[in-house]
């Protein structure tokens, strides 16, 4: 039996919001309902897709914004391997995680009614209403594009984000390949959004044990892969297991979660990482084994 | 053989435009770097600032200004700084790239500033001096890497 509890999450089909569920599931944690962004096909405010259309797109868009963990599974079988093997120092069984993230996964298996919203993107006025419709206090962000201040100012609305990186420290783009090329180590926070750059007050942060998950040669796919490969399982599961087991888990009242302001005068703001930098950083986050 | 930091620098310090009359509320991009290039210093505090916004506008926006307004929005339809002020940029960028070449750079700023350096050097394929620039940004990438591998 689940319990319940009054989170809203707003899935952008993709990692990140199946890893939430999947961890949230696996804690006996129901959100209290799931907006599912629908890309729509159609272009105009007027013409949105419904029915059958809506069905189909879903299912376009569950192959196309899930295409590189299904294709890495299915090619790349002793990198998901060392992967789990390495991310078994941060959570338990990644693996299994990883299986419910992307075998016969369904948005409707989580105990939550699913709203199902044909949107153009995060500034479709449709998702705006949806959401202040849906009376949500609280909503979990899972990536896919800017969230407008049109959303985060509506009222009672208070929407968290899981940066994988230490705030107020470590801000911006690439903040796990940063963390682990300047502090060593992974970094986790979550914080509620502002309409300005991971500057909310934070509801926890922390750094993490030193990540390393060493491959062969046979193992070692190209860069591209493996920073694919990143965003595929690593990155999405430690936002997972932090927001879960340090925010989620631990909360009795939702409505006044224990947050604090940042510190702004200090931290870097990174941007996204030069190939050459990038290699470098994937080279420590997946050394020779 | 690599060409030395210092003749760099001095290359690239000659190549700059005369400065203009900077327009009142007007940022002219050849003069904040002018400026950065003759301190030689490597930006603490507050003079971290105008470093970021070059960083900004070359990571997020892949070019830089002639000129900004005082907020340093960009604006598509602007001129884009001149080739020589974009070398001085890039040469400012590895100037205070260096801590983290000497493992002196406890926060990551002197990183991200090579990070810069590094696209502002690929994405301006008529950049004046920029085989010497890329060698010395390699020659950073280099021994930072080495730095934060060996902290580790």
């Amino acid at each position: 039996m689940s319990r319940q509890i009054p989170l809203t999450v707003l899935a952008w089909e993709g990692p990140q919001a199946r890893a939430y569920l999947a961890r949230m599931k696996r804690a006996g944690i129901a959100p209290e309902r799931i907006i599912l962004m629908i890309k729509d096909p159609r272009s105009g405010p007027l013409s949105k897709v419904t029915g059958r259309g809506l069905v189909k797109a879903e299912k376009a868009q569950e192959r196309a914004h899930n295409f590189h963990p299904h294709r890495t599974r299915a090619k790349s079988r002793e990198l998901v391997a060392a992967i789990t093997s390495g991310l078994a120092g941060q959570l338990d069984d990644p693996d299994g995680l990883i299986c419910e993230m992307f075998d016969s996964f369904s948005y409707d298996d989580f105990g939550a009614p699913v709203e199902r919203v044909a949107v153009s993107g995060y500034r479709d006025p449709a998702l705006r209403e949806a959401i202040a419709a849906s009376g949500a206090g609280l909503l979990l962000f899972t990536g896919g594009g800017i969230m407008p201040a049109e959303i985060l100012q509506l009222p009672g609305l208070r929407v968290i984000h899981v940066h994988t990186g230490f705030l107020p420290d470590v801000r911006g783009a690439d903040v796990l390949l940063w963390s682990l090329l300047v502090r060593g180590r992974p970094g986790v926070s979550a914080f509620l959004m502002t309409p300005r750059l991971d500057d909310g007050d934070l509801l926890g942060a922390s750094e993490l044990p030193p990540l390393a998950i060493p491959l062969t040669a046979a193992q070692r796919p190209d860069d591209p892969t493996l920073y694919r490969s990143l965003f595929s399982f690593i990155d999405p599961l430690l936002r997972a297991e932090f927001v879960v087991s340090q925010v989620l888990e631990p909360a009795i009242d939702f409505a006044a979660l224990p947050s604090r302001p940042q510190d702004l005068s200090v931290g870097v703001t990174f941007h996204f990482m030069a190939p050459q930098l990038r290699s470098a950083a994937l080279a420590q986050l997946f050394p020779a084994a | 053989m690599s060409t030395e930091r210092a003749e760099i620098i001095t290359e690239v310090v000659a190549l700059q435009p005369a400065a203009a009359a900077a327009t009142e509320g007007q940022i002219s991009s050849a003069a904040v770097i002018s400026a950065k290039l003759g301190s030689g210093a490597v930006a603490t505090g507050k003079e971290r600032d105008e470093i970021d916004e070059l960083c900004r506008q070359i990571d997020v926006f892949k070019r830089l200004q002639a000129d900004y307004s005082a907020d340093w929005k960009p604006d598509k339809n602007a001129p884009p700084a001149a080739p020589e002020v974009v070398a001085g940029a890039a040469c400012v960028l590895l100037m205070n790239a260096e801590p983290a070449a000497a493992g002196n750079d406890a926060d990551g700023w002197s990183l991200k500033c090579l990070n810069s350096a590094l696209k502002t050097i690929e994405q301006n394929e008529q950049l004046p001096l920029r085989a010497e620039l890329s060698d010395w940004a390699q020659r950073s990438l280099s021994a930072a890497v080495a730095s934060s591998a060996g902290a580790q």
